[in-house]
Parts: C-alpha cells; sequence; structure tokens
C-alpha cells in the first residue's frame, strides 16, 4: 500500500554532488539548530534591510568555504557554532534593542561557521566545486527560506500566543545548545 | 461543516495506517534517529518526570501572564544546566528525592492554587529543573548519538510543558478550575508515592 519512494537515476552528470553540498546543512542536528535559530532571530527581529544580511551569508558563506580547505583541520568551527546557537537562543528569548550591524554579523558568522565544516571530501577538482557551490546555495537558501518563513509566520497569526510559542522555542534552542556544548566539552562527541 | 467533512474523511483514512509496514519499529533505531527517539521517549517513559513537566505548564497557565511562558521557558534552561553537570559526571546528590519532590511541591502549588512572586516560581521551578536535567544528562554520554537525544529530550519536554498549560487553561472556567485543581492534588499524591520508590 505504501511502497517505497522510487529514487530515479540523476539525469545530469555532476548534480548528484550539487544535492550532496545542498543538503550537507540538513545532515547535521548542530546545523539545523543553527539554521533554525539564525532564521527565526532574523525572522523575528529584522524588519528592514534584509539585503543586507542575506549578503552577509552569501560573502560569509563563500569565504568560509574557500578558507575551510586551509582551516578546517584546527578552526574550532563545531564549538563556535554550539556557542553561537546558544547565544542566538537567549537572544530570541530576550527582546533586546540588537543594532542592526549585530544582526548583519550574526548572520555572516553562521553562513561562516556554517561553511567551514560543509568542505566534502577530497576527488576530482570539478567534482569538489560542484559540491562546494551546493554548500553555498544551500547554506544561503536555507537561511533566507527559514527566515522568510518565520517572518511570515509571525506577521501572519501575530498573537500573543505565537510570541509566547517564540520565547518557549528559544529557550529549547539554548537548552539544546548547552547540552550539545556540554556534550563537546565533555569530549563525548 | 467543512470541518466535520474533513474529520470524518480523515477517520476514514485512519485504518489504512495498519497496513503501513515501514511504521513497524521492531528493532532499535541506532544514529541521528535512535537518538533522537531514545532521547524523546526518555522523559515520556519516566512518570515522575511527567507529571512534574504537565505540573510547571499547568501552574504557569494557573499564574497567567507572564508566568504561563515564563516557567516553561525558565525550566528547560535549568533543566539544561543539570544535564551539563550530568554529562560531566559532576555528582548531584538525591536526584530522585529531588524528581520526586517537584512532583509533590508543584502539585500542591497548584492544589492550593499558591500566586507566589514571580520571581519566587521561576526559582522554584528552576531549582527543581536541575535535578531533571541531571537525571537526564547522565544519561546523554550513553545514547546512540547523544546530539540528537539531547534534541529528542528537550522537545519531549517542552511538549509536556505545552499540554500542561493547555490543560491549565481550563482554570479559566469555574469547573476548569476545580479539574485543575484536583489534577495537581493527585500530582502531588503521585510525588509522595516516587518518593516512598526513591528513599
Amino acid at each position: 500500500m505504501s511502497p517505497m519512494l522510487a529514487h530515479a537515476h540523476s539525469p545530469y552528470p555532476g548534480v548528484r554532488g550539487f544535492y550532496v553540498g545542498a543538503m550537507h546543512p540538513l545532515t547535521t542536528p548542530s546545523h539545523v539548530l543553527l539554521i533554525i535559530a539564525i532564521s527565526i532571530l532574523l525572522g523575528i527581529r529584522v524588519t528592514e534591510g534584509r539585503m543586507r544580511y542575506l549578503a552577509a551569508i552569501f560573502s560569509m558563506t563563500a569565504v568560509g568555504l574557500i578558507l575551510a580547505f586551509v582551516l578546517a583541520s584546527f578552526f574550532p568551527a563545531a564549538l563556535l557554532i554550539l556557542l553561537l546557537t546558544t547565544v542566538l537562543g537567549v537572544l530570541i528569548i530576550i527582546p533586546t534593542a540588537l543594532p542592526g550591524w549585530a544582526f548583519t554579523a550574526f548572520a555572516g558568522a553562521s553562513g561562516f561557521l556554517l561553511a567551514m565544516e560543509s568542505i566534502p571530501d577530497p576527488g576530482a577538482f570539478l567534482d569538489v566545486l560542484i559540491t562546494v557551490f551546493g554548500s553555498l546555495v544551500g547554506i544561503h537558501y536555507l537561511i533566507m527560506y527559514g527566515s522568510k518563513g518565520a517572518s511570515y509566520t509571525l506577521e501572519r497569526w501575530d498573537s500573543q500566543v505565537m510570541q509566547i510559542g517564540i520565547k518557549v522555542v528559544g529557550s529549547w534552542i539554548t537548552a539544546i545548545g548547552l547540552l550539545m556544548l556540554a556534550l563537546t566539552l565533555a569530549n563525548v562527541i | 461543516m467543512a470541518i466535520r467533512h474533513s474529520h470524518r474523511a480523515a477517520l476514514a483514512f485512519l485504518p489504512l495506517l495498519i497496513v503501513l509496514p515501514s511504521l513497524a519499529f521492531a528493532h532499535t533505531e541506532e544514529g541521528v534517529v535512535g537518538g533522537f527517539i531514545s532521547g524523546f521517549l526518555h522523559p515520556i517513559y519516566g512518570p515522575d518526570h511527567v507529571v512534574a513537566m504537565v505540573a510547571v505548564g499547568m501552574w504557569g497557565a494557573f499564574l497567567r501572564n507572564p508566568a504561563i511562558w515564563l516557567l516553561p521557558v525558565v525550566f528547560p534552561l535549568v533543566m539544561a544546566f543539570g544535564g551539563a553537570l550530568g554529562v560531566i559526571g559532576m555528582p548531584l546528590p538525591l536526584v530522585e528525592v529531588g524528581i520526586a519532590a517537584s512532583a509533590i511541591v508543584l502539585g500542591l502549588m497548584v492544589l492550593l492554587a499558591v500566586r507566589p512572586p514571580l520571581w519566587v516560581a521561576a526559582v522554584l521551578v528552576g531549582a527543581f529543573g536541575i535535578f531533571h536535567g541531571h537525571a537526564h544528562g547522565t544519561e546523554l554520554p550513553d545514547a546512540s548519538n547523544p546530539l540528537s537525544y539531547a534534541i529528542g529530550f528537550v522537545l519531549a519536554t517542552g511538549l509536556m510543558h505545552i499540554a500542561g498549560i493547555a490543560f491549565g487553561m481550563l482554570a479559566g472556567s469555574p469547573r476548569g478550575r476545580i479539574a485543575v485543581r484536583t489534577a495537581g492534588g493527585l500530582i502531588s499524591a503521585s510525588g509522595i508515592y516516587f518518593l516512598t520508590g526513591a528513599i
């Protein structure tokens, strides 16, 4: 009654690498959590100048993907992702009035850190390039659509319950971030 | 009417769920999914956790704004702190007693309709959150995927708060108020039962 989905073969050579790169942020729990956190924060706090933070995400993701080939082995991206996620969770709970450049910085930092953990395995130059391009597009679009979705949800169903829900989700993000940090510092993961 | 029709249609298709073979989880899941499921079920399978989580939501709803959102926000944050203590192996005495006491005290707060200052309620809920978090945290490192385990148990905790809030909002009506306070009494009584098992 409910057969498994038919996964057809890729019609275009190289497309699979692009998808692998684009979907990579969704395969790691800490990356998903950071994308959710920055998307909600940007969606609910930033009302104007959205092009600025989208440009920051794109440019800093590109910088991160390039630098990752050199710095990834010793740059503590995983730890910084958890730290940033925890901070963003707190900012979702507490409605602090931050300047616009702070949101741009958070957006850029998110893209940069996600990129630093998104370099593909070694392979043919073209394959690696396609996968990296997939990561660039994936990170940018996930945050862009996530923030737009959060913004739309708040505008469409603006109510006290929604405001409470956002704070509760912020506390969940912070709690999970704290636990992940503890796990990382205790060398469990 | 449209809603009723849609409900009927949904109910009509409900029996089809039993023919979905992929829904039979006979074996233990591993990896990210396994960690999430075990983390999500951990607080649910512990009735001492369940009653305390629900009581937090009920008391928050009973105290109204801003406690209705502040208590469910404070609890997971402090619980995560307690969880972190458990992860790094820092011992916390009388964890099970603390968890049982949380059910007794929070249940009593609802039963007696206690309305302390907001900060007192937050500190009380937060203090108990440390015990619950520590209990989860000590099991985190052994989970098949600690990260998704953490996500699972935080989400489950939050959903139980929401269930408590939903029930606690019945206190807006006279009969609902009786039902909520009675539930508080039952939670407190179950806490006494858990305490006898913990000592």
